[in-house]
């Protein structure tokens, strides 16, 4: 008799968990609708540029692994000396070129950002 | 005994229509076994294969006609195969022309792979049985085929260009299986055909010289390399030389290059013919009878063979590695160079970016192999401009980043492999004719780089490397603003900056004036340097204003003016011919803060080009007085 009582008071238990489901799906539903938005105006912008893509320094527009242009001017340059530098922009130019444009302005001649070296080498 | 002639010769007919009526009923009681037994069972089938040519088109008619179909195939499969079974059956005894032209026109309606290869199957059998005459039906056949090939849907990224991530999933995609599953069928079709063909299509003895005319032979050879153009041609962007795998679009290219190979015998024929047919345009006139069909070479007829699918040919025997072993080894490099350049041309105009990748592949293949400087004679061929024109178009505006890095890199090679004649007209020539800023910038970088090559060899100095042609070079193509004081230097900048890298360079490296650089240097200043400072000046106080007045919100006039600059940019792009869209289209509108941020970067441009500006003065000055000090008696 009290093993069939706690049987009937399980059943009950659920029923009620049931029940306050309903409840809570239907309010959430209710919400949803009021919370939803209409996208009234949608207007894009779009930024473009010229490229030739090649991997060139954008200084002195040699080629990234070769010499820069002063260095390829001068037959006694020390090759070893001519590296490349790259920013935390990603973006990579001979350490000569480089360094004499942070002279003017401490940004990437690119994307006009802070320029901050990564990392030297070739 | 002739009553009993008389029942034969009467009853054949009889029996012909009992046996049709015997295998409708079979076919309904779906007794599929029953219906193979009349034809494959050692009592019933030659008797029952004597009758077929009676009723054979009834048989096609009343029941092929019917049953190859897709719904049958998904409801009934064993009545669709039964069906196909007959066809191929009913195509070694029907008659052939009448069949022939309903199996025309039953593929190229073809619904589905299934209805297709079962066509062509009974096509395979009707065209052995064709044999060698009546060459134009074959060549209406094949091109019932190929038409259905070319009606097949396609992905739109196939025509508009796709990048080398989805180049390695092309084959995925379902109307590309499907393409090539088709294209695998007509390979199986072929096969047979190919092997009679060589056997029996042979140049006899007394036969000089090649048959070009329209023979079996010759039309399927034209078949063959139409297959490798369009639309198999766009999907040749997957080809990875590094890649070990072969995908499914090469091993159909691969089969068909091989087919083309046996049935020219020299796979290098066709090269003969594409100066003719590239350079030396038929002049076609009804009224003198010369028309598109009859000229009586059918390898001259671009119906026929298409120039461009010529090109897919040979970028399969050299950049796909399909040149055979015993191919002729007797044709001169130069020629090989200009007929490929032809052919190279004539992919690069068209509108797929996978078919301007297989021609940038094809010259940059032969490029690489080339043993010697090419000859400025060659130049004289207009094949050359034209080449030269379509490359830089696809180099300056192609939207595939793909295709203008590797652009870029053959125009390189290409300049290279001429003589230094060559070189420098080539440079000079697109210098003084393109209108893409970056690139002419580029190939000025070009010609100083090879000026620093010959400086540094021992010798006397190449005439187009110093002197008059030098100074040419320099005054008229690379030290040029455009419009005086008034020129947009943001829109000039990329020609700028190289024209300012390449004087401080040469100030830098020519102390001694073996180039003639400092007999051009005053006019290079007063037509380059002095108006460049005074812009520079101009320009930077102009955008700084405007940047001021954007802040403070009192830029309206301005942003009239930035609008009109910026849709006049829009126009160009569309007017190059590369960039989609409406040209009568504006550009958005921007906010302040965009506004700003191209401001600051349009200023940090200005001021780049300062740097080097001031640069390539500071060096111009201090090699001066080098050089007055090494000889005071020029000052």
């Amino acid at each position: 008799m009290a093993e069939e009582i706690e049987v009937e008071e399980t059943e009950d238990f659920h029923d009620m968990d049931f029940n306050d489901e309903e409840p809570s799906c239907s309010g959430g539903a209710v919400q949803a609708r009021t919370e939803r938005f209409v996208v009234k105006k949608w207007v894009a912008h779009a930024m473009w540029g010229w490229d030739v893509a090649v991997d060139n320094c954008a200084i002195c527009r040699n080629h990234i692994m070769n010499l820069c242009i002063e260095c390829q001017a001068d037959p006694n340059a020390n090759q070893d000396e001519c590296t490349v530098a790259w920013g935390e922009c990603n973006h990579a130019f001979h350490y000569h070129c480089i360094a004499r444009w942070l002279k003017t302005r401490l940004v990437c001649p690119l994307d006009n950002k802070e320029w901050v070296y990564q990392k030297y080498g070739r | 005994m002739q009553e009993q002639e008389m029942e034969v010769e009467v009853g054949d007919p009889a029996k012909a229509s009992n046996l049709l009526r015997l295998i409708k009923q079979l076919l309904l009681e779906k007794a599929y076994d029953g219906v193979r037994m009349l034809f494959q069972s050692a009592q019933e089938s030659e008797k029952n294969t004597r009758l077929l040519p009676h009723i054979a088109m009834d048989l096609y008619h009343d029941v092929c006609l019917e049953n190859i179909s897709d719904e049958v195939n998904s409801q009934e499969p064993e009545l669709f195969d039964c069906s196909d079974e007959l066809l191929k059956l009913l195509a070694k005894y029907a008659p052939l022309h009448e069949l022939m032209l309903e199996l025309m026109e039953r593929l190229e309606e073809s619904s589905s792979i299934n209805v297709f290869g079962a066509y062509l199957r009974a096509l395979q059998v009707v065209l052995q049985r064709q044999g060698r005459d009546k060459p134009q039906a074959v060549e209406w056949s094949l091109n019932s085929i190929f038409t259905h090939l070319k009606d097949l849907p396609l992905p739109e990224y196939l025509s508009e260009g796709y990048d080398e991530a989805q180049a390695r999933l092309i084959e995925q995609n379902e109307q590309v299986e499907d393409l090539l599953a088709h294209y695998i069928t007509v390979g199986l079709f072929r096969e047979p055909l190919r092997d009679e063909i060589l056997q029996q299509d042979v140049r006899t003895p007394s036969q000089i010289f090649r048959d070009c005319g329209v023979n079996r032979r010759n039309i399927f050879t034209c078949f063959f390399i139409q297959l490798l153009g369009r639309p198999l041609a766009l999907l040749e962007m997957n080809h990875a030389k590094e890649d070990l795998t072969r995908s499914y679009v090469q091993q159909v290219t691969e089969s068909l290059t091989q087919d083309a190979n046996q049935f020219l015998g020299d796979p290098f024929y066709l090269l003969n013919l594409v100066e003719q047919r590239a350079r030396w345009l038929r002049k076609l006139d009804a009224s003198r009878g010369v028309y598109e069909m009859s000229c009586q070479n059918v390898f001259l007829i671009e119906e026929k063979l298409p120039l461009h699918a010529v090109a897919m040919y040979y970028h399969s025997l050299f950049v796909g590695n399909q040149l055979p072993t015993n191919a002729p080894k007797v044709y001169a490099p130069l020629f090989l160079f200009e007929t490929i350049v032809y052919l190279a041309e004539v992919l690069l105009r068209q509108q797929e970016p996978p078919l301007q990748y297989c021609g940038l592949r094809l010259v940059e293949h032969h490029l690489s192999t080339l043993q010697h400087s090419v000859p400025t004679s060659s130049l004289q061929l207009d094949v050359h401009k034209r080449f030269c024109e379509a490359l830089c178009k696809i180099v300056g505006y192609s939207p595939q980043v793909a295709l203008r890095q590797l652009g870029i890199h053959v125009l390189r090679q290409f300049v290279l492999a001429f003589d230094d004649h060559g070189k420098y007209l080539i440079l000079k020539n697109l210098m003084g004719t393109l209108q893409h800023g970056g690139l002419m910038g580029y190939l000025g970088g070009m010609y100083k780089d090879l000026v620093d090559k010959a400086l540094g060899q021992s010798g006397p100095m190449p005439e187009v490397y110093s002197g008059k042609l030098f100074r040419e070079m320099l005054l008229l193509c690379v030290c040029v603003l455009p419009h005086d004081v008034k020129s947009d230097l943001l829109l000039h900048s990329d020609r700028l900056c190289h024209a300012l890298n390449i004087l401080r360079y040469f100030a830098a490296r020519d102390k001694n004036d073996v180039t003639g650089f400092w007999q051009a240097l005053p006019e290079i200043e007063k037509e380059l340097l002095d108006p460049l400072g005074t812009a520079l000046n101009f320009s930077m106080a102009h955008y700084k204003a405007y940047k001021e007045r954007v802040e403070k919100g009192q830029s309206a006039s301005d942003d009239e003016l930035m609008q009109r600059q910026l849709n006049m940019l829009a126009v160009n792009i569309s007017n190059s011919g590369m960039a989609g869209g409406d040209a009568e289209s504006k550009l958005p509108d921007i906010g302040r803060q965009e506004k700003l941020d191209v401001l600051a970067s349009s200023i940090t441009s200005l001021e780049t080009l300062q740097s080097l500006y001031l640069r390539a003065r500071e060096i111009i000055e201090q090699s001066a007085r080098l050089r007055r000090v090494a000889n005071p008696s020029d000052a």
